[in-house]
């Protein structure tokens, strides 16, 4: 026969083995933690240029300057995605679109391991590279 | 013009494009996010009192998602978009390989797949 405090414990314990079962949810599909428009406004900087495919190659060959890989790049539709291995894997993914007739902006988010990166200097470095590659300044975008 | 849209929402969402083919339209894409929650850390660690042994939580999930367009009309292009999660414990092992079949969720998408293709045809 089973004592009153052993069936206590063995339901706790059944209880704690079910609620081991239940993940997380749904939420970190559509989720950012910074505001949209902050990130953006981080991760953008337009040039003055009309020439995709120019801005494309100064794009990949600055992320191979700072140690990624190219993983996929699509001229049309301006995309170029990138790893870099340091202690954990860094994910980069840049787009390169026309804005108005003469300018070009160029986007970039990045993930570190599980996080996203949103630290404004991380991309204001790519972007410091990548207007050195490019001979041309790069501009906020409103 | 649809694809660079979604492009730019999946950019808004922290998504890494991983795949993407103009021509037939289609976008491939994702990213990897935590998955621990407290009541299951809570919940291995009495467990792993009682037992004596390590339990595995739950730690990180990779989030995948394709979207695809195809034109119906010649006013109008339909789009589709699959979302699905596997997570991976603590020991590196998938404990859960989902397809994401919340219909808020998808609708929450096309929200903003509405502004931002707004947003693309004004040039913003």
């Amino acid at each position: 026969m089973i004592s009153f405090r052993t069936a206590i414990v063995l339901l706790c314990l059944i209880g704690i083995a079910s609620s081991l079962g239940c993940a997380v949810g749904n939420e970190q599909v559509l989720a950012s933690a910074e505001s949209q428009l902050k990130l953006r406004s981080m991760q953008s900087r337009s040039f003055d240029t009309t020439d995709k495919i120019k801005t494309l190659r100064a794009v990949i060959a600055t992320l191979q300057d700072l140690g990624f890989v190219i993983d996929k790049a699509d001229d049309e539709l301006g995309t170029v995605s990138a790893t870099k291995a340091k202690r954990y894997l860094i994910r980069i993914t840049v787009i390169v679109k026309p804005r108005g007739k003469t300018r070009m902006v160029v986007r970039a988010n990045a993930q570190y391991d599980i996080h996203p990166v949103e630290n404004p200097r991380q991309y204001q470095a790519f972007f410091d590279a990548l207007s050195k590659a490019m001979f041309l300044q790069a501009h906020e975008v409103d | 013009m649809i694809l660079n849209a979604a492009a730019a929402v999946f950019q808004d969402l922290g998504f890494n494009i991983d795949e993407s083919e103009t021509d037939l339209g289609v976008i491939v894409c994702s990213k990897k996010r935590d998955a621990t929650s407290a009541g299951q850390i809570a919940g291995a660690i009495i467990l792993g009192l009682f037992s004596g042994v390590a339990v595995p939580v739950d730690k990180h999930q990779l989030i995948r998602v394709s979207l695809i367009t195809c034109p119906i009309s010649e006013k109008s292009i339909a789009v589709r978009v699959t979302f699905q999660r596997i997570i991976y414990n603590t020991y590196n092992q998938v404990t859960k390989a989902e397809s994401i079949k919340d219909p808020e969720l998808y609708q929450q998408f096309y929200e903003k797949l509405s502004q931002s293709v707004f947003l693309e045809a004004h040039q913003l």
